[in-house]
């Protein structure tokens, strides 16, 4: 069953796939070949270099399956939440709950990519006056108009405040229409004033205690929405067991992570590291699904490394790479250009930290809200981010901007400003389309330009 | 007297007059030249163009607010290039109790901001002075709104707002006061920008409404003086705390004023005047246009007042004028 680590093709999943189950796969009910999805209308899969193995089959599968579970929950009697922009908080909360599951619409964002425009959303978008000077995320707006991409949820929910106007934005247009949304603020993460008290938050931000204070209060009133939309109470017991669920799950990527970064040689590529790694914030609408396919995940990379084995060639440069990407084949691009991902910021690092089981549920949730690098100053981001960088070894960072998102207007240069004066690394800044195709020659050549100033000794 | 810049209306003018510093809400100068590599890369161009009108201010002190994201990143620009010190107030886009008091405990900051860059701490008496005075003056500018012209108006609210004298109306230019009805909202001006106001009212218009971020629209509600016991700051920070705003969650409180004020002028007409990359009312566009039985005018102001807009505005005030 475990053929030698490599990328291949779609096509060359066909035959792989065979292989397979010729040696006695098992798959979970989701399961099966990836080229069923193109006949779904993912057709980038057929651009895309594929990790070989059936713990990636098992991650793409779970990924690309989640509105008919979805559809499948919403048949058995769960209620359905869409969490909106809050990245990692809100489906813990949902998930404590019996008969409760939670999903991250925002994920439509990657549709117009993943179907290469066939699905209309961004048009669809664009009739609500949400035009292409929005971030992609607009497709979400879409996919709730045309309906046929999510069941639409039962409660919504969308925080606010120190977030991105773009998506604001969009999700008051949403709300227009007639779906009523629970918004929750997040307020700017500040530095305690000398006369007040600071609390440290996972990921080692800091805040003032009136902060996060405030914070908890606002999710305390997500609390009680999700409590009315279960008819059951939610519980500190269940609470804590929901955040251990969520702290197993970060446990697994972030050993995922420090294996694969850490590796000699690349043991699992960008593009199914990037797809894991989203499975923190809202667990593809299934946590307990989602812990098995991570530790199958990580059960391969353990032995590949341990076989030496890997999917890259030994000397790739090592990127760290901020904000995630519109188009996904980019990260398959940074490989072939002689990159590899050791290190990433996709806007979530705050999900990937442990939430405190020392402290009472709410203000654990609280800490790790107020701890979102979206939510403070640029600065800090930078911070963590040349932390992180210095730690795994990096050779360059590229900072990949989102188009049309409102942070990416200025914090690219403090990013590029910390990461050069603190760790003498060359940076890039990029911006990546939902499809990349057009611009791809340019894209490759920045790239490959950033990988031979960075592997240049000296 | 030392001035202090402030960036949005939420900001109280009242507090830091009554610490002894003089408010300017600072409407930035179009940075020339400067303008189109940054906004190509997706900075607003008000957000730049504050930041480079902050370098030809002597101003000792900037307040940022949180109510726009490029804006409150900037306060962090500030920290890097510019040795005044910056304030950034947590304005909340919600509007539960919770918030309002996050908002409250956020004036009590200011104020301590205020008294260590120079200011003095006002006593309740002396805040309520101030805002009354300030009251009084806002409500003699809205009783003489029929005699101003657009631009008049915009600019009188400016000089109520930095604690000067309401200027004195001068004649209404031209046909006026017996145009056709305009609207104008979206995001704040920028020095030179009412020209806009001229424009519609040379091509047979009156703005009778300035939905403006920096018009009307944000001045605070007039609150009732403060009951005994009621501290003068809570007082305050009601008044501000109803201000109409694009970018509250959920905005239904735009819609209110917006149908309130113009049905009572009969507008017939709206400009939304918008900078590019102003998600905030950018996403308002499509409501506008469905909400109301009226021809809008979306004007994306990213360039100087340009021939292209100006005929965009006579074409606009045409097509009224033929309904």
């Amino acid at each position: 069953m475990h053929a030698r680590a490599r990328q291949i093709s779609l096509d060359e999943w066909a035959g792989r796939y065979e292989q397979l189950r010729a040696g006695g796969l098992v798959e979970p009910w989701y399961g099966g070949p990836l080229s069923r999805h193109v006949a779904h209308g993912d057709t980038r899969l057929l651009h895309l270099r594929l990790d070989n193995s059936p713990a990636a089959l098992r991650l793409w599968n779970f990924l690309l399956s989640e509105e008919d579970r979805l559809k499948e929950f919403r048949a058995s009697g769960h209620k359905i939440v869409g969490v909106m922009k809050d990245l990692g908080t809100t489906p813990i909360l949902a998930f404590a709950l019996p008969k409760v599951v939670a999903f991250y619409p925002d994920g439509a964002w990657w549709l117009p990519c993943v179907m290469e425009m066939s699905t209309a959303l961004l048009e669809a978008s664009d009739a609500l006056g949400i035009d292409e000077s929005f971030c992609p995320v607009r497709a979400m707006l879409g996919a709730f108009v045309k309906g046929c991409h999510f069941p639409i949820p039962d409660l919504l929910t969308c925080s606010v405040g120190a977030t991105c106007d773009d998506f604001s934005a969009i999700a008051q247009r949403l709300e227009a229409l007639g779906y009523r949304i629970l918004w929750w603020e997040v307020p700017h993460r500040r530095r305690a004033d000398k006369s007040e008290l600071a609390v440290t938050l996972p990921g080692g931000f800091e805040a003032p205690r009136s902060l996060v204070d405030f914070v908890g209060g606002e999710l305390t009133r997500v609390r009680q929405a999700l409590e009315e939309l279960a008819g059951c109470p939610l519980d500190d017991a269940m609470l804590t067991e929901g955040i251990a669920q969520a702290n197993r799950v970060r446990a697994l990527l972030r050993e995922l992570r420090e294996v694969c970064f850490t590796a000699s040689i690349c043991p699992l590529g960008a593009l199914e590291m990037l797809i894991a790694e989203m499975l923190a914030i809202h667990f593809c609408s299934d946590r307990g699904e989602c812990i098995a396919v991570l530790e199958e995940l990580l059960t391969e990379v353990k032995r590949r490394v341990a076989q030496g084995q890997g999917v890259l060639k030994s000397d790739q440069v090592r990127v760290f790479w901020v904000n995630p990407v519109a188009d996904i084949q980019v990260m398959n691009l940074l490989e072939e250009c002689g990159g590899r991902i050791c290190g990433t910021d996709y806007l979530f690092c705050h999900a990937l930290d442990e939430i405190p089981q020392d402290l009472p549920p709410m203000e654990a949730l609280a800490r790790m809200a107020l701890a979102d690098p979206m939510a403070g100053a640029a600065q800090d981001r930078a911070a963590r981010i040349c932390r992180d960088a210095r730690r795994w070894g990096c050779q360059a960072v590229v900072v990949s901007r989102i188009p049309g998102a409102s942070h990416c207007a200025s914090e690219g240069d403090v990013i590029a400003e910390a990461v050069r004066s603190r760790l003498g690394l060359p940076v890039l800044e990029i911006e990546v389309p939902p499809l990349s195709d057009s611009i791809r020659p340019s894209l490759r050549t920045r790239l490959e330009a950033l990988i031979e100033t960075a592997g240049r000794p000296g | 007297m030392n001035s202090v810049v402030y960036s949005d209306a939420f900001v109280p003018a009242e507090l830091i007059a009554a610490c002894g510093l003089r408010p300017l809400r600072l409407l930035p100068a179009r940075a020339a030249g400067a303008d189109s590599s940054a906004v190509s890369q997706g900075v607003c161009p008000y957000a730049h163009a504050f930041m480079a009108s902050l370098a030809q201010s002597d101003a000792a002190a900037v307040i940022f607010t949180t109510a726009c994201d490029q804006m409150r990143r900037s306060c962090e620009l500030l920290a890097a290039r510019d040795h005044r010190p910056g304030f950034l107030l947590n304005v909340p886009h919600t509007q539960g109790d919770g918030a309002f008091g996050l908002y409250l405990s956020e004036l009590e900051r200011l104020r301590r901001f205020l008294c260590e860059v120079g200011g003095r701490c006002p006593t309740d008496a002396e805040l309520i002075e101030t805002m009354a005075r300030y009251a009084t003056a806002r409500r003699s500018l809205l009783a003489a709104r029929s005699r101003f012209t657009g631009r008049q108006f915009h600019e009188a609210i400016l000089a109520v707002s930095n604690g000067l004298p309401m200027p004195a109306p001068k004649a209404l230019a031209g046909r006026a006061s017996d145009g056709i009805p305009i609207a104008v909202v979206g995001s704040p001006l920028m020095a030179g920008d009412a020209e806009l106001f001229d424009a519609l009212e040379r091509f047979g218009g009156h703005v009778v409404l300035d939905a403006t971020d920096s018009g009307e629209m944000a001045l605070p509600t007039p609150q009732p003086d403060p009951q005994p016991g009621t501290p003068a700051l809570e007082s305050l920070a009601r008044s501000y705390w109803h201000i109409p705003a694009a970018f509250r969650r959920p905005n239904d409180g735009l819609y209110e004023y917006l149908d309130r004020e113009m049905a009572a002028r009969a507008v017939r007409g709206i400009v939304l005047r918008r900078y590019v990359w102003c998600d905030t009312w950018h996403a308002e566009l499509g409501r506008l246009r469905q909400r109301y039985p009226l021809s809008v005018l979306d004007l994306d102001v990213s360039e100087p007042f340009s021939p292209h807009t100006l005929t965009r505005v006579e074409a606009f005030l045409e097509v009224l004028r033929a309904r």
